[in-house]
Protein backbone atom coordinates (compact mmCIF):
# COMPACT_ATOMS: atom_id res chain seq x y z
CA UNK A 1 0.00 0.00 0.00
CA UNK A 2 2.34 2.71 -1.24
CA UNK A 3 0.31 4.93 -3.49
CA UNK A 4 -2.90 6.40 -3.36
CA UNK A 5 -4.39 6.64 -6.69
CA UNK A 6 -6.89 9.67 -8.50
CA UNK A 7 -10.38 8.65 -9.27
CA UNK A 8 -12.33 11.39 -11.28
CA UNK A 9 -16.10 11.09 -11.97
CA UNK A 10 -18.38 13.24 -12.76
CA UNK A 11 -19.20 14.75 -9.06
CA UNK A 12 -16.54 12.46 -7.63
CA UNK A 13 -12.62 11.86 -7.42
CA UNK A 14 -12.36 8.74 -5.82
CA UNK A 15 -8.70 8.48 -4.05
CA UNK A 16 -7.60 4.76 -3.40
CA UNK A 17 -4.28 3.72 -2.36
CA UNK A 18 -2.43 1.57 -4.11
CA UNK A 19 1.20 0.42 -5.48
CA UNK A 20 0.84 2.07 -8.54
CA UNK A 21 1.83 5.69 -9.83
CA UNK A 22 1.68 7.32 -12.55
CA UNK A 23 0.04 10.59 -13.69
CA UNK A 24 2.21 13.73 -12.19
CA UNK A 25 -0.23 16.07 -10.23
CA UNK A 26 0.79 18.82 -12.78
CA UNK A 27 -0.67 16.68 -15.74
CA UNK A 28 -3.65 16.55 -13.79
CA UNK A 29 -3.96 20.13 -12.66
CA UNK A 30 -3.89 20.68 -16.38
CA UNK A 31 -6.87 18.63 -16.57
CA UNK A 32 -8.50 20.37 -14.25
CA UNK A 33 -7.74 23.30 -16.37
CA UNK A 34 -5.25 24.79 -13.71
CA UNK A 35 -2.54 26.19 -15.69
CA UNK A 36 0.14 25.85 -13.06
CA UNK A 37 2.42 23.44 -12.51
CA UNK A 38 3.50 22.41 -8.57
CA UNK A 39 6.52 22.35 -6.95
CA UNK A 40 6.20 19.10 -5.90
CA UNK A 41 6.68 17.75 -9.73
CA UNK A 42 8.33 14.47 -8.48
CA UNK A 43 4.64 13.88 -6.84
CA UNK A 44 2.23 11.41 -8.45
CA UNK A 45 -0.86 10.12 -8.34
CA UNK A 46 -3.00 7.38 -11.19
CA UNK A 47 -5.70 8.88 -12.56
CA UNK A 48 -9.09 6.14 -12.94
CA UNK A 49 -12.17 5.91 -14.91
CA UNK A 50 -15.02 8.03 -13.89
CA UNK A 51 -17.24 6.73 -11.58
CA UNK A 52 -20.48 8.76 -11.42
CA UNK A 53 -21.28 7.74 -7.73
CA UNK A 54 -22.88 10.30 -5.73
CA UNK A 55 -24.60 9.10 -2.82
CA UNK A 56 -22.93 8.20 0.60
CA UNK A 57 -22.67 4.65 1.55
CA UNK A 58 -23.04 3.23 4.80
CA UNK A 59 -19.25 2.42 4.57
CA UNK A 60 -18.64 5.95 4.27
CA UNK A 61 -17.51 7.96 7.03
CA UNK A 62 -17.27 11.61 6.46
CA UNK A 63 -13.68 13.43 6.70
CA UNK A 64 -13.66 16.74 6.34
CA UNK A 65 -15.57 19.48 4.39
CA UNK A 66 -13.87 22.72 2.49
CA UNK A 67 -15.74 24.92 0.62
CA UNK A 68 -17.77 23.17 -1.69
CA UNK A 69 -15.96 19.85 -1.56
CA UNK A 70 -16.95 16.97 1.21
CA UNK A 71 -13.96 14.05 1.73
CA UNK A 72 -15.28 10.70 2.72
CA UNK A 73 -13.33 7.79 3.84
CA UNK A 74 -14.62 4.36 2.88
CA UNK A 75 -13.81 2.01 5.34
CA UNK A 76 -14.41 -1.05 3.57
CA UNK A 77 -12.96 -0.36 -0.11
CA UNK A 78 -10.25 1.71 1.99
CA UNK A 79 -10.59 4.93 -0.32
CA UNK A 80 -11.13 8.02 -0.17
CA UNK A 81 -14.47 9.95 -2.18
CA UNK A 82 -14.38 13.78 -2.58
CA UNK A 83 -18.04 14.97 -3.42
CA UNK A 84 -18.82 18.08 -5.22
CA UNK A 85 -21.03 20.81 -5.23
CA UNK A 86 -21.42 21.17 -8.76
CA UNK A 87 -20.50 18.43 -11.67
CA UNK A 88 -16.70 18.50 -12.56
CA UNK A 89 -17.23 19.99 -15.99
CA UNK A 90 -19.28 23.06 -14.41
CA UNK A 91 -16.83 24.07 -11.42
CA UNK A 92 -15.37 27.29 -11.35
CA UNK A 93 -12.03 27.88 -10.76
CA UNK A 94 -12.53 28.31 -6.91
CA UNK A 95 -13.74 24.99 -6.74
CA UNK A 96 -10.49 23.54 -8.85
CA UNK A 97 -8.41 25.10 -6.19
CA UNK A 98 -10.13 23.47 -3.79
CA UNK A 99 -9.66 20.27 -5.49
CA UNK A 100 -6.08 21.55 -6.24
CA UNK A 101 -5.35 21.55 -2.85
CA UNK A 102 -6.71 18.28 -1.96
CA UNK A 103 -4.57 16.88 -4.48
CA UNK A 104 -1.33 17.99 -3.50
CA UNK A 105 -1.66 17.01 0.44
CA UNK A 106 -3.13 13.45 -0.91
CA UNK A 107 0.11 13.68 -3.83
CA UNK A 108 2.41 14.42 -0.79
CA UNK A 109 0.89 11.85 1.81
CA UNK A 110 1.82 9.58 -1.03
CA UNK A 111 5.01 10.54 -1.74
CA UNK A 112 6.61 10.40 1.62
CA UNK A 113 5.00 6.77 2.18
CA UNK A 114 6.68 6.08 -1.00
CA UNK A 115 9.84 7.22 0.79
CA UNK A 116 10.45 10.63 -1.04
CA UNK A 117 12.31 12.84 1.60
CA UNK A 118 9.55 15.79 1.77
CA UNK A 119 8.46 17.17 4.71
CA UNK A 120 4.77 19.24 4.60
CA UNK A 121 5.04 22.03 6.99
CA UNK A 122 1.87 24.19 7.20
CA UNK A 123 4.16 27.89 8.35
CA UNK A 124 5.47 30.92 6.56
CA UNK A 125 8.18 31.22 4.14
CA UNK A 126 9.83 34.38 3.97
CA UNK A 127 12.50 34.82 1.47
CA UNK A 128 14.55 37.61 0.07
CA UNK A 129 15.19 36.41 -3.41
CA UNK A 130 17.80 33.94 -2.79
CA UNK A 131 17.65 32.02 0.48
CA UNK A 132 14.37 31.20 2.64
CA UNK A 133 13.34 31.35 6.56
CA UNK A 134 10.83 29.14 7.78
CA UNK A 135 8.00 29.94 10.28
CA UNK A 136 6.17 27.22 12.25
CA UNK A 137 3.43 27.94 14.72
CA UNK A 138 -0.48 27.39 15.51
CA UNK A 139 -3.14 28.62 13.48
CA UNK A 140 -3.42 32.56 14.92
CA UNK A 141 -0.11 32.97 16.29
CA UNK A 142 0.25 35.48 13.47
CA UNK A 143 2.21 33.62 10.20
CA UNK A 144 0.64 35.67 8.12
CA UNK A 145 0.75 39.32 9.38
CA UNK A 146 4.49 38.04 9.95
CA UNK A 147 3.92 37.58 6.71
CA UNK A 148 2.76 40.75 5.61
CA UNK A 149 5.25 42.65 7.59
CA UNK A 150 8.10 41.28 6.16
CA UNK A 151 6.70 41.69 2.62
CA UNK A 152 5.67 45.22 3.63
CA UNK A 153 9.65 46.10 4.96
CA UNK A 154 10.88 44.96 1.15
CA UNK A 155 11.27 41.17 2.21
CA UNK A 156 9.05 38.03 -0.05
CA UNK A 157 6.93 35.84 0.82
CA UNK A 158 4.45 33.42 -1.29
CA UNK A 159 3.46 31.12 0.86
CA UNK A 160 2.12 31.61 4.76
CA UNK A 161 -0.08 28.06 4.64
CA UNK A 162 1.58 25.11 3.26
CA UNK A 163 5.52 24.65 2.45
CA UNK A 164 7.21 21.30 1.53
CA UNK A 165 10.83 20.62 2.88
CA UNK A 166 12.98 18.57 0.16
CA UNK A 167 15.59 17.28 2.58
CA UNK A 168 16.86 14.57 0.00
CA UNK A 169 19.93 16.18 -0.21
CA UNK A 170 22.86 17.36 2.25
CA UNK A 171 20.54 20.57 2.20
CA UNK A 172 16.84 21.76 3.27
CA UNK A 173 14.66 23.31 0.26
CA UNK A 174 11.90 24.75 0.44
CA UNK A 175 9.08 24.84 -1.72
CA UNK A 176 6.58 27.61 -1.29
CA UNK A 177 2.98 26.39 -2.18
CA UNK A 178 0.44 29.39 -2.98
CA UNK A 179 -1.96 30.60 0.35
CA UNK A 180 -4.81 28.72 -0.85
CA UNK A 181 -7.46 31.56 0.40
CA UNK A 182 -5.50 33.97 -2.09
CA UNK A 183 -5.63 31.35 -4.99
CA UNK A 184 -9.34 31.31 -4.36
CA UNK A 185 -9.89 34.69 -5.84
CA UNK A 186 -8.01 34.22 -8.60
CA UNK A 187 -5.08 32.95 -9.99
CA UNK A 188 -5.04 35.45 -12.90
CA UNK A 189 -2.84 38.80 -11.96
CA UNK A 190 -1.24 36.46 -9.33
CA UNK A 191 2.25 35.03 -9.56
CA UNK A 192 3.01 31.70 -7.45
CA UNK A 193 6.60 30.71 -8.39
CA UNK A 194 5.52 26.90 -8.14
CA UNK A 195 9.07 25.57 -9.45
CA UNK A 196 10.69 27.89 -7.02
CA UNK A 197 12.88 26.23 -4.83
CA UNK A 198 15.30 27.84 -1.92
CA UNK A 199 17.52 26.68 0.46
CA UNK A 200 16.49 26.93 3.76
CA UNK A 201 18.55 29.30 5.93
CA UNK A 202 16.96 29.25 9.39
CA UNK A 203 13.58 27.55 11.09
CA UNK A 204 11.71 29.51 13.91
CA UNK A 205 8.77 28.55 15.46
CA UNK A 206 6.85 31.56 15.97
CA UNK A 207 5.05 33.07 19.39
CA UNK A 208 4.17 36.52 19.76
CA UNK A 209 6.43 38.86 21.98
CA UNK A 210 4.58 40.79 24.82
CA UNK A 211 6.29 43.95 24.78
CA UNK A 212 9.15 43.83 21.95
CA UNK A 213 10.51 41.53 19.18
CA UNK A 214 13.06 39.16 19.50
CA UNK A 215 14.68 35.78 18.58
CA UNK A 216 15.79 33.53 21.48
CA UNK A 217 16.45 29.99 22.16
CA UNK A 218 13.75 27.55 23.03
CA UNK A 219 13.29 24.29 24.52
CA UNK A 220 14.52 21.54 22.15
CA UNK A 221 11.02 19.65 22.91
CA UNK A 222 9.02 22.38 22.22
CA UNK A 223 11.08 23.25 19.16
CA UNK A 224 10.29 19.51 17.93
CA UNK A 225 6.70 19.85 19.36
CA UNK A 226 5.84 22.74 17.50
CA UNK A 227 7.75 20.91 13.97
CA UNK A 228 5.82 17.49 14.60
CA UNK A 229 2.64 19.23 14.85
CA UNK A 230 2.93 21.50 11.89
CA UNK A 231 4.40 19.06 9.84
CA UNK A 232 1.26 16.83 10.61
CA UNK A 233 -1.37 20.06 10.07
CA UNK A 234 -2.27 18.90 6.67
CA UNK A 235 -2.16 15.44 6.53
CA UNK A 236 -3.80 14.72 9.60
CA UNK A 237 -6.74 14.21 8.34
CA UNK A 238 -6.22 11.82 5.70
CA UNK A 239 -3.34 10.08 7.47
CA UNK A 240 -5.56 9.22 10.01
CA UNK A 241 -7.65 6.61 8.16
CA UNK A 242 -4.84 4.54 6.39
CA UNK A 243 -4.39 1.29 7.93
CA UNK A 244 -2.92 0.90 11.30
CA UNK A 245 0.54 -0.19 9.85
CA UNK A 246 0.65 2.67 7.61
CA UNK A 247 -0.40 5.34 10.47
CA UNK A 248 2.82 3.89 12.07
CA UNK A 249 4.86 4.29 8.97
CA UNK A 250 4.04 7.45 8.70
CA UNK A 251 4.33 8.82 12.05
CA UNK A 252 7.38 7.30 11.90
CA UNK A 253 8.44 9.06 8.00
CA UNK A 254 7.12 12.26 9.71
CA UNK A 255 9.75 11.98 12.61
CA UNK A 256 12.45 11.70 10.47
CA UNK A 257 12.01 14.55 8.83
CA UNK A 258 11.61 16.53 11.79
CA UNK A 259 14.46 15.33 13.70
CA UNK A 260 16.97 15.84 10.44
CA UNK A 261 15.15 19.75 10.70
CA UNK A 262 15.65 20.01 14.05
CA UNK A 263 19.42 18.31 14.01
CA UNK A 264 20.25 20.81 11.19
CA UNK A 265 18.71 24.15 12.81
CA UNK A 266 18.82 24.85 16.15
CA UNK A 267 15.55 25.28 18.28
CA UNK A 268 14.84 29.08 18.56
CA UNK A 269 11.92 31.08 18.60
CA UNK A 270 10.76 34.51 16.84
CA UNK A 271 8.52 36.29 19.42
CA UNK A 272 7.01 38.46 17.09
CA UNK A 273 5.79 41.91 18.13
CA UNK A 274 3.78 44.70 16.08
CA UNK A 275 5.97 47.28 16.72
CA UNK A 276 9.65 45.66 15.99
CA UNK A 277 11.69 45.95 13.23
CA UNK A 278 11.30 42.69 11.38
CA UNK A 279 14.22 43.04 8.82
CA UNK A 280 16.66 44.20 11.61
CA UNK A 281 14.98 41.13 14.02
CA UNK A 282 15.92 38.78 11.54
CA UNK A 283 19.09 40.63 10.01
CA UNK A 284 21.74 37.83 10.57
CA UNK A 285 19.18 35.29 9.62
CA UNK A 286 17.94 35.59 6.57
CA UNK B 1 -5.04 -1.61 24.73
CA UNK B 2 -3.93 0.53 21.53
CA UNK B 3 -1.53 3.62 21.45
CA UNK B 4 -1.88 6.54 19.13
CA UNK B 5 0.63 5.82 15.93
CA UNK B 6 1.47 8.92 15.28
CA UNK B 7 2.73 9.45 18.88
CA UNK B 8 6.70 9.15 18.98
CA UNK B 9 8.61 8.35 22.05
CA UNK B 10 12.05 10.20 22.31
CA UNK B 11 14.03 8.40 24.98
CA UNK B 12 17.13 10.17 27.08
CA UNK B 13 20.18 8.83 28.04
CA UNK B 14 18.87 8.69 31.59
CA UNK B 15 15.91 6.53 30.71
CA UNK B 16 13.32 9.37 31.09
CA UNK B 17 11.56 10.13 27.69
CA UNK B 18 9.21 12.56 25.83
CA UNK B 19 6.01 11.75 23.91
CA UNK B 20 5.54 13.99 21.08
CA UNK B 21 1.84 13.84 19.16
CA UNK B 22 0.68 15.70 16.07
CA UNK B 23 -2.71 16.80 18.06
CA UNK B 24 -0.56 18.87 20.56
CA UNK B 25 2.35 21.47 20.33
CA UNK B 26 3.44 20.60 23.76
CA UNK B 27 5.54 17.26 24.53
CA UNK B 28 5.06 15.20 27.13
CA UNK B 29 7.76 14.23 29.72
CA UNK B 30 7.72 10.65 31.04
CA UNK B 31 9.89 9.40 34.11
CA UNK B 32 11.86 6.31 33.94
CA UNK B 33 9.13 3.99 34.94
CA UNK B 34 6.55 5.92 32.19
CA UNK B 35 8.89 5.17 29.17
CA UNK B 36 9.01 1.52 31.04
CA UNK B 37 5.03 1.05 30.64
CA UNK B 38 5.21 3.11 27.36
CA UNK B 39 7.33 0.56 25.94
CA UNK B 40 5.47 -2.36 27.35
CA UNK B 41 2.55 -1.27 26.02
CA UNK B 42 4.39 -0.52 22.30
CA UNK B 43 5.22 -4.26 22.55
CA UNK B 44 1.68 -5.42 23.07
CA UNK B 45 1.41 -5.78 26.95
CA UNK B 46 -2.35 -5.71 28.37
CA UNK B 47 -2.90 -4.08 31.88
CA UNK B 48 -2.04 -7.42 33.85
CA UNK B 49 1.47 -7.76 31.97
CA UNK B 50 2.22 -4.26 32.71
CA UNK B 51 1.08 -4.55 36.90
CA UNK B 52 3.41 -7.52 36.51
CA UNK B 53 6.24 -6.15 34.85
CA UNK B 54 5.81 -2.93 37.46
CA UNK B 55 5.99 -5.52 40.50
CA UNK B 56 8.90 -7.18 38.77
CA UNK B 57 10.67 -3.48 38.02
CA UNK B 58 10.29 -2.51 41.71
CA UNK B 59 10.19 -5.12 44.12
CA UNK B 60 8.76 -2.73 46.92
CA UNK B 61 5.48 -2.08 45.35
CA UNK B 62 2.43 -3.90 46.34
CA UNK B 63 -0.22 -4.98 44.08
CA UNK B 64 -2.59 -2.46 44.85
CA UNK B 65 -0.19 0.34 44.24
CA UNK B 66 0.95 -0.88 41.49
CA UNK B 67 -2.34 -1.19 39.67
CA UNK B 68 -2.82 2.24 40.65
CA UNK B 69 0.03 3.57 38.88
CA UNK B 70 -0.89 1.65 35.96
CA UNK B 71 -4.16 2.88 36.02
CA UNK B 72 -3.20 6.14 36.86
CA UNK B 73 -1.08 6.34 33.75
CA UNK B 74 -2.93 4.34 31.52
CA UNK B 75 -5.73 7.05 32.33
CA UNK B 76 -3.64 10.23 31.67
CA UNK B 77 -2.56 8.68 28.13
CA UNK B 78 -6.32 8.17 27.46
CA UNK B 79 -7.68 11.48 28.39
CA UNK B 80 -4.42 12.81 25.98
CA UNK B 81 -5.92 10.69 23.21
CA UNK B 82 -2.30 8.70 23.82
CA UNK B 83 -3.97 5.18 23.80
CA UNK B 84 -7.17 4.05 23.82
CA UNK B 85 -8.55 0.96 25.81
Amino acid sequence: MNDLILAIGRNNIILRLSQDSGVKLSELAELLGLSVTPAASTVCADVLADTGNDSVCSDESPIFTTGPLAVFFNRKEQNFRLNFLYPLPELKLVHKIYIYQVMITFGVLSAMLRGIKLIPVHGALLDNGSEALLLCGESGVGKSTTARRWRESGGQCYADDLILIDYSGKEFFAHPLPTWSICKESLKGQFYPFNRKLPLKSVFGLSRGEVREYIAPIPEDDFLAQLYRSAFFHILAIGGCLPEKEQKRLGNTVWSGVENLAAKFPPCGLFAHLKGDLKSTLGGYL
Amino acid sequence: MKLNPFAVMRKSPDGSGTLFDPSSNKALKLNVTGVILWEAVANGANEAEVTEMLLKKFPGLTLEQAKSDVNYFIGQLEKKSLLQR
